[in-house]
């Protein structure tokens, strides 16, 4: 297979053109070459710190011969340990190295289709392609204008320009991806089983080590979310901020556990700035116990930044703060 | 256990008719899992199943329940408890307006609140008392004008679910209370996730529409609520003069004499494609924001989110009785909608016999045909239909 053909299969891994390679390999369960399951653990490894294992990853045969084959090891090692939420970041990441790919070579996503199973056709422009209801619907879509609301639909078509139909793509790909896991290993080696309990240990560790920080209250300004990031620096400047953003920044400190003390300071610096006002707002909000916003709510009140293009495959500023926290920890 | 004598009557009533009028609803009835309704409660069991429609009958004829529902799910084993152990095959396409939903002007004339804490009452939906701010008990009642009015969301939707969505295979029942359901039963939809029903009752509700997204593309090439909202933006800048808009967009008026002057030219460019400048950041998009609003308000759908959304919820039986009414959930062909009275066509006793009832009260009511009431605290003679409804109301007694 040639460096074009082992490119595909490394952006596609859970491809018929990878499955081929890793078929042409002919080892099996008890024979993995120790270098594939290096390469496995380092991946699940960075997948654990939300990093891209893509990164760094040299262009040439033998090393993306590597890549493609270390794929399914790598879900082995996913599947021995258990965990759901390993499983939902790996598939991200694995969809989102494949959209990188496709905005390079946006001429792969139509065969790339068919080989999902999906039925799609060429549309008039500035269509690029139109896809049925049924199959637009098959995998949710985070995006906001993936979001049917937000698409064009008609007759039962949804019709989608380029950048749409990638992104639609990437979706479809994380379900699938999502859905392969866990694989069913009824005897595996001892020396995997080895490999990804340690591997778990280790995550875990860590990924405790965050929550504990952030269940105690200990604030790192550094993890911000960016919607929060912003709205912190533009108080930090003394810029005007508004009613929503200053409501949503209160309750996000709050729900950190930053004291009402500070969180009445943050606006000191604001033109308007009156203290009782603010410490009224402060005493009433924590008083009432008011959660957070979520990101569709943040996205309601044009507070979120690049429509969440920053934070894929997050739903609340909390989770983007924890994760960005981890990320900290593991660093 | 039957209290009183109005609830043997009922319970009688309700015999009659279903020895009456056989039920063939819904459809697979053996994959369904129903739960039943006595008086003034509407789900007091589930988790049962029929393996047929006789055996369905047999239930409704010797149980007589006064509220029978289904699941929009099909179970491969229906009955069985909880509901991770049912065998979940698929699941309906349900939406259901309700008048509740409704801001509506003949609400003020014919449902009443009253205070249980100090005894005031008055019109309208008022949900806390007026004299000591108590939260009140507020009765409802339905009339041709509600019913019309949901019956236009109700085609909306229809045709929504028939051009937009290409939906085959739907019904549309009248719930018996206060107002509709529609079920989608195509296979394609009964494998829907959890995801797609969402984004479905999303569009339909026009949650998290994004003007940017939406008016993206030009009025030619716009498909889904951007054709719409193109279509209705137009006739809005057409129609509208510096007042309204400002009333609108909460701008002056003098700004917006502003924009009327270039009117022609907006339109036009806008009807050639040409959406920039006029939406750019430049050019005040909390203005076209406004008016964007204003004019998609009135497209969107008010369904009840959860019925949608939520597969393990039962709905009303088609062609059951409703216990609080005595109505029936009758099934609508589409083609009939439009003329279809629920309140004289949704009738399952007799016009002609009739009952002595002691009535509480009640406002001016449309029922089979006419208008009753108001009744206050008095003993009448009443067609069989009307008592039924009233006393299934709680409205009434049997004398």
């Amino acid at each position: 297979m040639g460096l074009a053909e082992l490119k595909e299969a490394q952006a596609f891994p859970f491809s018929q053109q990878a499955e081929r390679v890793v078929k042409g390999a002919k080892f099996s369960l008890d024979d993995i070459p120790f270098p594939l399951v290096q390469r496995a653990v380092q991946i699940v490894e960075s997948v654990g710190k939300g990093d891209n294992f893509w990164l760094n990853v040299q262009q040439h045969e033998e090393t993306l011969e590597r890549e493609v084959l270390a794929f399914p090891v790598a879900k082995i090692l996913l599947s021995l340990m258990k965990n759901q939420s390993m499983f939902e970041r790996f598939a991200e990441q694995v969809s989102e190295n494949a959209f990188e790919y496709l905005e390079q070579n946006s001429e792969k996503a139509l065969d790339l289709c068919q080989e999902l199973g999906i039925p799609i056709f060429l549309a008039e422009k500035p269509f690029w392609a139109r896809i049925s209801l049924n199959d637009f619907l098959q995998a949710p879509h985070g995006l906001p204008y993936l979001k049917l609301v937000n698409a064009r639909v008609e007759g039962g078509k949804v019709f989608l320009n380029k950048e749409e139909l990638l992104q639609f793509l990437k979706d479809a790909i994380k379900q699938r991806v999502r859905a392969s896991l866990p694989i069913s290993i009824p005897k595996p080696p001892i020396e995997l089983k080895q490999a990804a309990a340690l591997l778990a240990s280790s995550i875990f560790q860590k990924q405790q080590q965050a929550a504990e920080s952030f269940l105690k209250g200990k604030l790192e300004l550094s993890a911000l979310p960016p919607c929060f990031a912003h709205i912190y620096e533009q108080l930090l400047k003394g810029e005007n901020v508004n009613h929503s953003a200053r409501f949503n920044i209160s309750a996000f400190f709050n729900a950190l556990g930053m004291p009402k003390e500070q969180i009445v300071q943050l606006f000191k610096r604001t033109p308007n700035w009156n203290e009782r006002v603010a410490r009224y707002q402060v005493d009433s909000l924590v008083a009432k116990k008011y959660t957070p916003a979520n990101c569709d709510t943040m996205r309601s009140y044009n507070l979120c930044i690049q429509n969440g293009a920053l934070c894929p495959g997050i739903k609340t500023p909390r989770q983007m703060y924890k994760r960005n926290l981890y990320k900290g920890k593991s660093a | 256990m039957i209290e009183n004598k109005s609830e043997q009557f009922l319970v009688e009533k309700f015999r009659n008719f279903y020895e009456q009028h056989r039920v063939e609803q819904p459809p697979a009835v053996e994959k369904r899992e129903f739960g039943f309704g006595v008086f003034k409660r509407k789900i007091a069991d589930r988790h049962l199943a029929f393996r047929n429609y006789n055996e369905l009958n047999a239930f409704l004829r010797e149980e007589v329940p006064f509220y029978l529902s289904y699941s929009s799910a099909y179970y491969r084993f229906p009955e069985a408890q909880p509901m991770s152990e049912k065998g979940l095959q698929g699941a309906d396409l349900v939406y259901e307006f309700d008048v509740d939903d409704f801001k509506l002007d003949c609400q003020q004339g014919h449902n009443f609140w009253r205070c249980p804490q100090c005894a005031a009452e008055g019109k309208g939906n008022v949900q806390h008392c007026t004299s000591c701010s108590s939260k009140t008990l507020v009765e409802e009642w339905v009339c041709p004008e509600c019913m019309k009015a949901v019956k236009e969301q109700v085609m909306k939707l229809v045709d929504v679910l028939r051009d937009t969505f290409s939906f085959q295979d739907f019904s549309v029942n009248y719930s018996g209370a206060k107002g509709f359901h529609v079920h989608v039963r195509s296979s394609s939809v009964q494998q829907f996730p959890h995801s797609a029903r969402v984004e479905l009752v999303n569009f339909l509700m026009g949650q998290g529409i994004e003007m940017e997204n939406v008016l993206a593309l030009s009025p030619q090439q716009s498909k889904g609520w951007g054709k719409k909202a193109w279509s209705a933006l137009d006739e809005l800048l057409r129609k509208a003069d510096a007042d309204s808009l400002a009333g609108i967009s909460g701008s002056r008026s003098k700004e917006c004499g502003k924009w009327l002057e270039e009117r022609e030219r907006i339109l036009s460019d806008l009807k050639s494609g040409k959406r920039f400048p006029w939406l750019s950041k430049k050019n005040h998009p909390a203005f076209w924001k406004s008016l964007f609003e204003h004019v998609m308000r009135p497209q969107f759908l008010p369904i009840d989110r959860q019925t949608s959304i939520d597969i393990a919820k039962i709905v009303r039986c088609p062609e059951t009785l409703h216990g609080g009414t005595g109505l029936v959930a009758k099934i609508v062909p589409l083609e009939q909608l439009a003329s279809f009275d629920p309140l004289s066509q949704a009738i399952g006793f007799s016009t002609q016999s009739t009952v002595k009832l002691a009535v509480s009260k009640t406002p001016k009511f449309f029922l089979a045909g006419q208008w009753w009431g108001p009744f206050e605290n008095e003993i009448l003679e009443l067609p069989e239909a009307v008592a039924v409804y009233l006393l299934a109301r709680g409205s009434a007694e049997v004398k």
